[in-house]
């Protein structure tokens, strides 16, 4: 794979197990025994190919049910492919919902080493970001209480504090990571648009044209687990994806 | 997280007789995560209870007091070694159980966490035996205080007590990780689990020794690894294998092995397969 590739998929092809489990399973596998592996499934992924450049911002945009999330499941290794091949370079860390690990058992301190160790940090390495997490999160009179007397903003900061102290070479965003109050949020803000300019590899979903284009050095749309559109010219793309829009209104 | 470059090619599988090696090698090299899912064991058991890690010795305790009892009762035994051996025959019990039925739900239990981030999902079953090893070495300690009181002096024969409780974490969690992946698909598994746990209980020997099995039926009672695991215990304890012979010893642990090589098998080549069903 070429150095200046930090993700490359050749024909990623995904299917999902449809709604077989429990009863259905059980009577499937006494009636229709051989139909049962035809049907069954969704394909949520159709032939995806894909070249992320090394410190790229990229984009995805697309309807509901079109891809979006499952992409960015399969560049983090969460699902593997059933067709095709995906290769990363370097490290990555996927964040869709905060707080991978929590225990409200334990405090907050003790789920700082859990969640970090989880997303892949060395004990070393924690002990040495431990410091900058907490005064970020800004929750430091209450961090060696156990967590569950936490109110929801303080997890919720303690939990984007964590994620954006990860520094991974690669960095899947599902969704704009908007959390806590208002000064809070405005914080979180600039630190994902630092990560964002940094030489971070960044793959960014999200519904929000307006953050896509800012941000993005190009955005591809996608639709039916298809890339619809795939530009550099974000309007281009944003167009297309308000015309796939208007035509599942049109639809359903 | 600076400087690891290597290329990474997300969706290898080994192939099936390299599985076994492959999750020996993943748990290495994620061995401080293994850890910090065991410690989180151990807090989130412990944490907040007045007595905390006292509980792992006072259920065996109890549960030997009310054994001896009804035993007593029933049989009016003569064996004065008969508290001691019901002690270990409820560690190694309930150690195997709960190594199999935590094992069993694993993937369940966690889906949220396996859907947010990817790590080998091979430390679950591997956290979770860990923690119970850790916790039956630790549960151990009961046995102390008999052993002296009966001053019963340990013979060569206490390796025996190890090599039982590795087997039986061994077979639980080789047991456990092929449920696993069966258990998403058909959910129904761990109440069949449960019945099979709660029925292997009264076959195994827990609250009594194998001594009191008619000799002809004693060959067939050995092919029940769990009652031969508990067998040994004793025997390694008391230094007497009493009516235990080699042949089912051997039996047992190949066969431990040999069903946790198949669970890891089973694991690594069907979880990813798996997790698209939680």
């Amino acid at each position: 794979m070429n150095e200046d590739t930090a993700i490359k998929l050749e024909s990623v092809t995904l299917d999902f197990p449809l709604n077989k489990s429990g009863p259905a399973f059980i009577k499937d596998i006494f009636t229709r025994r051989n139909k049962w592996r035809e049907k069954s499934s969704f394909r949520a992924l159709n032939k995806v190919s894909l070249e992320i450049k090394r410190g790229e911002v990229f984009g995805i945009i697309g309807p509901n049910g079109a891809g979006k999330s499952t992409i960015l499941k399969v560049m983090a290794g969460i699902y593997a492919p059933d067709e095709g091949t995906i290769s990363a370079n370097g490290r990555i860390v996927l964040l869709a919902g905060l707080g991978a690990g929590f225990q409200r058992n334990l405090t907050g301190r003790e789920n700082i080493f859990l969640s970090s160790s989880i997303y892949g940090l060395s004990s070393n390495e924690i002990k040495e970001l431990v410091e900058s997490i907490i005064s970020f999160s800004g929750v430091r009179e209450f961090i060696d209480r156990p967590l569950r007397t936490f109110s929801s903003g303080m997890k919720a900061r303690l939990a984007f504090s964590i994620a954006s102290h990860l520094e991974p070479e690669i960095l899947l965003i599902d969704e704009v990571l908007a959390v806590g109050d208002s000064a809070f949020r405005e914080k979180s803000k600039r630190r994902i648009i630092n990560m964002v300019r940094g030489d971070t590899t960044v793959v960014l979903v999200s519904h929000s044209e307006k953050t896509l284009k800012d941000l993005c050095d190009r955005i591809a749309c996608f639709s039916n687990g298809q890339i619809a559109t795939l530009s550099e010219d974000a309007d281009e793309v944003i167009s297309k994806y308000r015309e796939l829009s208007e035509q599942n209104k049109g639809s359903s | 997280m600076k400087g690891q470059n290597k290329t990474l090619v997300l969706n290898e599988t080994p192939s099936i007789l390299l599985a076994p090696f492959h999750m020996v090698a993943n748990l290495y090299n994620n061995r401080g995560l293994l850890r910090n899912f065991i410690a989180r064991d151990f807090k989130v058991n412990y944490h907040g209870h007045v007595l905390g890690y006292l509980w792992s010795l006072l259920e065996p305790l109890a549960l030997t007091l009310i054994f001896f009892l009804v035993f007593v009762i029933l049989r009016g035994s003569s064996d004065t070694l008969l508290p001691l051996k019901i002690m270990i025959g409820i560690l190694i019990f309930n150690s195997f159980s709960r190594t199999f039925s935590n094992c069993s739900t694993c993937l369940i239990q966690n889906s949220s966490l396996i859907q947010q981030v990817y790590f080998p999902r091979e430390i679950f079953p591997a956290a979770i035996a860990g923690f119970r090893l850790i916790n039956l070495l630790l549960s151990m300690i009961i046995i102390v205080p008999y052993m002296i009181y009966e001053s019963i002096i340990p013979t060569w024969y206490i390796i025996l007590l190890p090599i039982s409780m590795l087997s039986c974490i061994i077979l639980g969690q080789g047991l456990g990780m092929i449920a696993s992946v069966i258990q998403v698909r058909i959910r129904d598994l761990k109440q069949v689990i449960d019945l099979l746990l709660r029925a292997g209980f009264f076959l195994s020997g827990v609250f009594f020794g194998a001594e009191i099995i008619p000799k002809e039926h004693l060959g067939l009672y050995f092919y029940n690894p769990i009652a031969v695991f508990i067998e040994m215990a004793r025997a390694g304890v008391i230094g007497d294998l009493g009516v235990l012979e080699p042949t089912p010893i051997i039996r047992s642990v190949s066969l431990s092995l040999l069903i946790f090589f198949i669970g890891a098998m089973v694991f690594v080549k069907n979880e990813r397969k798996a997790v698209k069903y939680l």
